[in-house]
């Protein structure tokens, strides 16, 4: 049993300062003229303010003056989203490193659950050194599959800096809320023999229960690694006709 | 009529209507165990408060409908993970656990399996021991044979005599892994996830009865508090005498919380005198309604 719990470090941020400058483009030329004007305003305002109430308070405020809608080339964000994240980004800039932590902590406290997606959804763009695993691992909890895909889908930073226990709980956690797996990014990259227990054990679970087995459970599996009672066990319950279609091709 | 008791059912989140239910099905008793609310909690009041709740407020509201209303108290495991918050709730815990209607501690146990959850986990069972109270264990949603592993291991290594422990939600998976301990076995049943009462009555039929208990563990989200006497239908459909529905759905779980001292089983074989016109700290369940009492 490891008793070893201590308090997360506190360091600065390594933000993605190119990746952020291409958003902020991307963002300004999908506003409208008055849109452009809240904005500006609103980023002026807090570089003369920059903490954490009047980020929280511009972050509110952007769903009253920006017209959500999917952005071109990007359908894995709404402009809103971005509007959050470049804020977000904006005040954490303008804050001491070692302020940084504690900042995006903060504003992802006092957030509503679509400004958690935002928050979420910039960790990549934000934190490249992985600082801020414990707060995303925390944001991992809740039970709405929406703020979770926002951490779990689409964006790379849990394969690059989650423990190997961590992201296969990400896994099974997705698979459990029904979300689309090969939206994971990396999954492949994280396959293994431990990874594969994991995955049989709930195909047994779910067998068992004679519920249906999760979609994207496949894809969850290394083939090529399954022990081979694992494969055996495979081979059988195809053979009983227990596996839905998709995972013949495998088994072959 | 038959008897049930649900020793595993969040009442602060159902209605009066499910008390009224629950009475009329032969429901004498709940045990409502402290969990999460289905979003994190920020600060140590905010589960003072729910603690205080479930001693007061919920307690009261099942009296009104004739129900026995008792309570387990702990950290839910989802919640050892904040450490901001966890250590605060840590220390409050043992003037709760010697309150009138706690009968155990929990529920406790692994959610994410990390190494915050280990030591909230072994903190508690140690709590149990010291406060002599039995301890009801949840078991994962993921990786649920691995958990339930280790919540093994981990009653061994803090040495809690197992007949003082009941591990939960358990399925044809891992109810073998808890038939080779001393613990007792929980199960909840579910409309449409963890167990359903057809597979409850398959694992009764292939294990038995001994130290097997059963529950509706409704709460918030999709759940049905007439769990326990369904599934006393479908084991009587299934060939099972009446005795043996009351031992798994009323005698197993009384007996295995009164190791706490604080349940009287003969009190609780009848259902609680019902008089309406009591109040709760000058409040009324009855929103303006003509009180029952009988």
């Amino acid at each position: 049993m490891n008793m070893d719990v201590t308090a997360p470090p506190t360091a600065a941020l390594g933000m993605r300062r190119d990746c952020l400058a291409r958003q902020h483009q991307a963002l300004a030329e999908q506003l409208d003229d008055s849109e452009l004007h809240w904005w500006r305003q609103a980023r002026e305002q807090l570089a003369r303010q920059p903490d954490a109430n009047t980020a929280a308070l511009l972050s509110g405020q952007c769903k009253r003056h920006l017209h959500d809608r999917a952005l071109p080339d990007n359908d894995s964000w709404s402009l809103i989203q971005l509007a959050r994240a470049l804020l977000l980004a904006q005040v954490l800039e303008q804050s001491s490193g070692s302020g940084q932590l504690s900042m995006l902590r903060q504003l992802f406290l006092w957030g509503d659950d679509q400004e958690k997606i935002a928050i979420l959804k910039a960790f990549d763009w934000l934190d490249s050194h992985g600082v801020c695993v414990e707060l995303a691992l925390q944001a991992g909890r809740t039970s709405n599959s929406q703020v979770f895909a926002a951490l779990a889908l689409d964006t790379p930073y849990p394969s690059r800096h989650y423990p190997e226990r961590a992201f296969h709980q990400l896994v099974l956690k997705a698979l459990g809320m029904g979300l689309d797996i090969s939206r994971l990014v990396g999954l492949s990259q994280r396959h293994g023999t431990a990874l594969n227990q994991l995955a049989l054990d709930l195909l047994e679970e779910q067998l068992a229960a004679d519920r249906a087995v999760s979609v994207g459970l496949p894809l969850a599996i290394a083939f090529d690694q399954l022990s081979p009672v694992q494969h055996q066990r495979l081979i059988e319950l195809n053979r009983q006709r227990r596996l839905p279609a998709r995972w013949r091709d495998h088994l072959n | 009529m038959a008897k049930y008791f649900d020793p595993h059912i969040h009442m602060v989140s159902r209605t009066t209507d499910d008390y009224q239910n629950m009475a009329a099905a032969g429901i004498t008793g709940v045990i409502e165990p402290a969990f999460w609310q289905g979003q994190a909690r920020t600060s140590v009041g905010s589960f003072i408060d729910y603690f205080d709740t479930l001693l007061g407020w919920e307690r009261f509201r099942a009296s009104m409908f004739g129900i026995h209303h008792f309570c387990t108290i702990g950290l839910n495991p989802k919640e050892a993970n904040d450490l901001s918050v966890a250590n605060e709730v840590l220390e409050v815990l043992p003037r709760y656990l010697v309150k009138d209607g706690v009968v155990a501690v929990g529920e406790i146990g692994y959610d994410d399996i990390t190494p915050e959850e280990d030591r909230f986990l072994a903190a508690q069972l140690e709590l149990a021991r010291q406060f002599n109270l039995p301890v009801l264990v949840h078991t994962p949603h993921r990786d649920k044979i691995g958990g339930t592993k280790r919540t093994l291991a981990v009653i061994r290594e803090v040495g809690i005599a197992e007949h003082l422990v009941i591990i939960d939600h358990l399925n044809e998976l891992t109810l073998p892994l808890v038939l080779d301990s001393d613990c007792w076995r929980g199960h909840s049943i579910y409309p449409n996830t963890k167990m359903s009462e057809q597979r409850m009555v398959a694992l009764l039929q292939q294990y038995g009865t001994e130290k097997m208990v059963v529950n509706s563990a409704a709460d918030w989200g999709i759940s049905d508090p007439l769990k326990v006497p369904k599934t006393g239908q479908a084991m009587l459909a299934a060939g099972f005498s009446e005795a043996q529905v009351e031992q798994v759905l009323f005698h197993n779980p009384v007996d295995f919380f009164a190791q706490s001292g604080q349940l009287d089983k003969t009190l609780i074989s009848t259902p609680l005198p019902i008089d309406q016109r009591r109040q709760w700290q000058d409040n009324s369940a009855l929103r303006g309604q003509e009180p029952v009492i009988k």
